[in-house]
């Protein structure tokens, strides 16, 4: 009996082997599954034992069988299986090549599920951190947005807390920016609606906006700041700036010129200012230069009118005694008429320095210069045309009306010079209310209601380096022997001494206009003038007379003695003084100059009244500053004689001091 | 003719099986354990069986809960000895090791004490740990789980052996199914073909 060559199957052996390929799924490892499975596998038939063998190093053996564990590329090593009895063994081995193929695909399927859950695993984890990251990311970024929209917030609230205008604008120049000042001037409710538009689509005129437009494209191709670009801007409520703009040139990291930037300042107010303050430093130079001159003037009329005292009382001293002579008395006529007119120069001079003597009174204007226009006319001649144009309801002044005779006799001769042939000169009064709050005063003038007098023409005009100098004495623009240039500033100096302002209107070819400003007076007609009386200039008083001009001296004591009066005569005034205490008898008048070495007139007066009580007192003078008051004004009671004067006027003047009441003293 | 005798329900499967079957669980799935173990109780408290838990995972409300929702108290068949629960080490490591022979004679007596106290049947349901390795004794259990199904022969205490394939080496699990004839596969019980009868693997 021959052995078989296959031992039969046994169901339980398969069983086995169903049975671990089911248990085997519940083990938790490769490690595990090996020893599970080997141990399973020893109890099959014809089989020793088995392991396994992972890399495949177990030497050749002939009672080893080896079982690859393999799915596709991947390779868990062999199992090995000692076989004792090949014949009870062998009916398995094709189940068993099943059985370990399955462990292999469980193996792979673990191995796929493995990497799946730890690629699930890095995925999640992956998405855990993106996740992570984003959320970081997110509040990051809202961190920064947040951080963005406060800078941005706390950048416009800035840029609006400047009281400057400032924009910024690209390479073409459409605006990036604006801040809430520069957003009003351009009519925007927001500083953000400026966003996209250009100076074209703005309220400012376009010839405005092509020169914004050439100074942005000079600050870009330059890459140069431009600073202090003084321009003119039209708001949109129409108004009109000046503006003094910086502009710089905006870059980028790289540097990179990507724009301008532009700060504007409104200098409308700052630039009215300084002229304000130029017309008033320039109103105040001009017064300053007519004070000086005015002094000068003053002054020099002081000497001339002693040396034109000593011509006009010597020659009318001479016309006395040469009545016999007729060709003399001819010659002495002309010296009188030269001396008089240098004594009406001389006066002038005074007048333009403030200086003469007036006798201001309440009066209406417009009845003074209706008076004048007569004489006016014909100052001017037929062919001018001249026209009153009163106000109606003029206010009062108080001035001299000799002063509006010498006012309106200068002005009117002067338009009659500038219409030339023919032409038409207008006067005109009108009442000025409330000057303080119109426009800029004048340097020197009050704030108040004021009266004007304009005397206007329509002839040649003035040029401008002409009106700079019209004021000045001895200033004239016509031909020699014509004009004294003396009339303008005679004029100026009676504004002045009456508080008021003279203003000149003129261009060249559109005529002139002089309007003076005198202050409206509120008081009744204070002053009176004294009006010359004529009376008798003869007298036999004492008469004690004081002058330091020995040629004067001489000439008064020879007037008055020739005249019947007892002269004492002197020098100076201690001079005077021993001569009062010597002299036993009454002294009636006191005749005497103003300045003098040591005690003026004015001491001198009280010194020798207190010797001599009922002392009456004449001054004499070729200059009244130390006889008049502040404002021009004699004071009450005190009385004057301008030198030079004439024989009559000084005899005259004498007897009418001599036989008014006494009134009290000065 | 011989009557077949009663059978019981197990709860984790339909089929039924006479009483004092020996079975064995291996399991690698928390809640498949969980899953057969209150199946099992539940099943056993319905039949009025007397019912005992040797395991770390059957705690008393998860227990209690399970019952409660199907209509039994936890606290009454506690209170009255139907039901036991005890943890794997106070049961099988009492005093510190493994005695097959002590835990023996307290399956013996837990079957008397049904039998007298007129339980139907009795059944219990364990967990044996990885502990089991590290104790004195420990390295008896396959003899005690041999020992068990010529135990169960006199006194058919039906026990179901619950091991965590996670805890234990392959090779062990192997040695667990050689001493258990009866076997879950994934929530079936079969007849388990590495099964060593006791007298073979006790030997003589």
């Amino acid at each position: 009996m021959t052995q078989p060559d296959t031992a039969p199957l046994r169901a339980p052996v398969l069983g086995q082997l169903l049975l671990m390929q089911n248990v085997l799924c519940n083990l938790p490892d490769e490690r595990s599954i090996f020893s599970f499975v080997c141990r399973g596998l020893a109890d099959l038939p014809g089989v020793a034992g088995a392991s396994h063998d992972p890399e495949g190093e177990e030497a050749a053996d002939a009672a080893l069988q080896r079982f690859s564990l393999q799915v596709g590329a991947s390779h868990w090593g062999e199992l090995l299986v000692r076989v004792y009895d090949p014949v009870a063994f062998d009916p398995y081995k094709p189940y068993l090549n099943n059985f370990v193929f399955m462990v292999a695909v469980i193996l792979e399927e673990r191995r796929q599920r493995r990497l799946n859950e730890e690629h699930q695993a890095y995925l999640e984890q992956r998405v855990q951190e993106r996740t992570s990251q984003m959320l970081t990311e997110i509040a990051e970024r809202r961190m920064v947005e947040e951080e963005l929209r406060r800078s941005r917030n706390m950048l416009a609230r800035t840029l609006d807390s400047i009281p400057q205008a400032v924009f910024w604008k690209d390479r073409e120049g459409v605006y990036l920016g604006c801040n809430h000042v520069f957003a009003v001037a351009a009519g925007l409710e927001r500083p953000e609606l400026i966003v996209g538009k250009t100076d074209f689509d703005l309220p400012w005129p376009r010839g405005e906006a092509e020169g914004y437009r050439k100074d942005d494209r000079a600050v870009l191709e330059q890459r140069c700041p431009r600073f202090h670009i003084v321009e003119q801007l039209q708001q949109s409520n129409g108004a009109r700036l000046w503006i003094d703009t910086t502009k710089v040139p905006l870059t980028d990291d790289t540097g990179v010129v990507y724009g301008v930037l532009g700060v504007y300042d409104d200098i409308t107010e700052r630039r009215r200012e300084e002229a304000e303050r130029e017309r008033l430093q320039e109103q105040l130079t001009q017064a300053q230069k007519m004070e000086s001159i005015g002094r000068l003037a003053g002054g020099v009329a002081h000497d001339f009118n002693n040396m034109l005292q000593a011509i006009l009382g010597y020659t009318g001293l001479a016309l006395e005694q040469a009545a016999k002579s007729p060709e003399l008395v001819e010659d002495l006529h002309e010296i009188m008429k030269a001396a008089r007119r240098s004594a009406d120069l001389t006066q002038q001079l005074l007048a333009f320095a403030r200086k003469q003597t007036v006798v201001p009174r309440v009066l209406d204007l417009n009845e003074t210069v209706a008076s004048m226009l007569k004489m006016l006319q014909r100052l001017i001649g037929e062919s001018i045309q001249l026209v009153w144009s009163p106000h109606p309801a003029l206010w009062p002044v108080l001035i001299d009306p000799a002063q509006i005779d010498q006012l309106l006799a200068n002005l009117t001769v002067n338009a009659r010079d500038a219409v030339g042939g023919t032409g038409r000169i207008v006067i005109e009064t009108a009442n000025q209310p409330g000057v303080a709050n119109s426009a800029p005063l004048p340097l020197g003038v009050e704030p108040g209601d004021y009266v004007t007098l304009t005397v206007r023409d329509n002839g040649c005009g003035i040029d401008e380096n002409t009106r700079a100098h019209l004021f000045e004495p001895f200033f004239t623009t016509k031909a020699l022997g014509k004009g004294t240039g003396l009339g303008l500033a005679t004029v100026y100096g009676i504004v002045k001494q009456n508080h008021g302002h003279i203003g000149v209107h003129s261009e060249p070819g559109k005529g002139t206009a002089f309007t003076i400003w005198l202050p409206r007076s509120a008081a009744d007609d204070a002053a009176t003038a004294v009006a010359a009386e004529a009376g008798p200039c003869r007298g036999s008083e004492s008469v004690l007379l004081v002058e330091d001009e020995e040629q004067i001296l001489n000439l008064g004591r020879r007037i008055l003695q020739e005249h019947g009066y007892t002269v004492l005569a002197a020098r100076l005034p201690e001079e005077a003084l021993r001569t009062v205490t010597d002299f036993p008898l009454p002294i009636h008048l006191l005749v005497t100059d103003v300045v003098m070495p040591g005690v003026n007139g004015r001491e001198l007066q009280a010194r020798v009244a207190a010797l001599k009580p009922g002392l009456r007192c004449l001054y004499i003078s070729g200059y009244t500053a130390d006889v008049i008051g502040h404002h021009g004004l004699l004071e009450d009671g005190m009385q004057f004689l301008q030198k030079p004067f004439s024989v009559a006027d000084f005899t005259r003047k004498v007897r009418q001091v001599l036989d008014q009441e006494v009134g009290p003293a000065p | 003719m011989n009557l077949p005798a009663p059978t019981i329900s197990l709860g984790f499967t339909a089929e039924r099986f006479p009483a004092g079957v020996h079975i064995c669980q291996i399991f690698s799935d928390d809640d498949e354990r969980q899953d057969a173990l209150l199946a099992y109780l539940q099943s056993g408290l319905e039949a009025n069986e007397r019912t005992s838990c040797f395991s770390d995972k059957a705690s008393a409300p998860i227990v209690a809960e399970h019952l409660a929702q199907h209509g039994m108290s936890f606290d009454e068949r506690c209170a009255c000895g139907a039901l036991t629960l005890a943890p794997t080490r106070e049961v099988y490591f009492k005093n510190d090791r493994f005695d097959p022979e002590r835990m023996l004679e307290v399956l013996t007596k837990y079957h008397e004490d049904s039998v007298i106290q007129g339980y139907p049947a009795a059944r219990v349901i364990g967990e044996m740990t990885a502990e089991v390795q590290h104790v004195p004794g420990g390295s008896r259990l396959l003899e005690y789980e041999s020992k068990i199904s010529l135990l169960l022969r006199e006194h058919p205490i039906t026990c179901v052996c619950q091991y965590d394939a996670r805890s234990f080496d392959g090779a062990m699990i192997m040695d667990v199914l050689k001493v258990h004839p009866l076997m879950v596969i994934r929530g079936s019980v079969v007849r388990n073909p590495f099964f060593i009868p006791p007298e073979e693997f006790l030997g003589p």
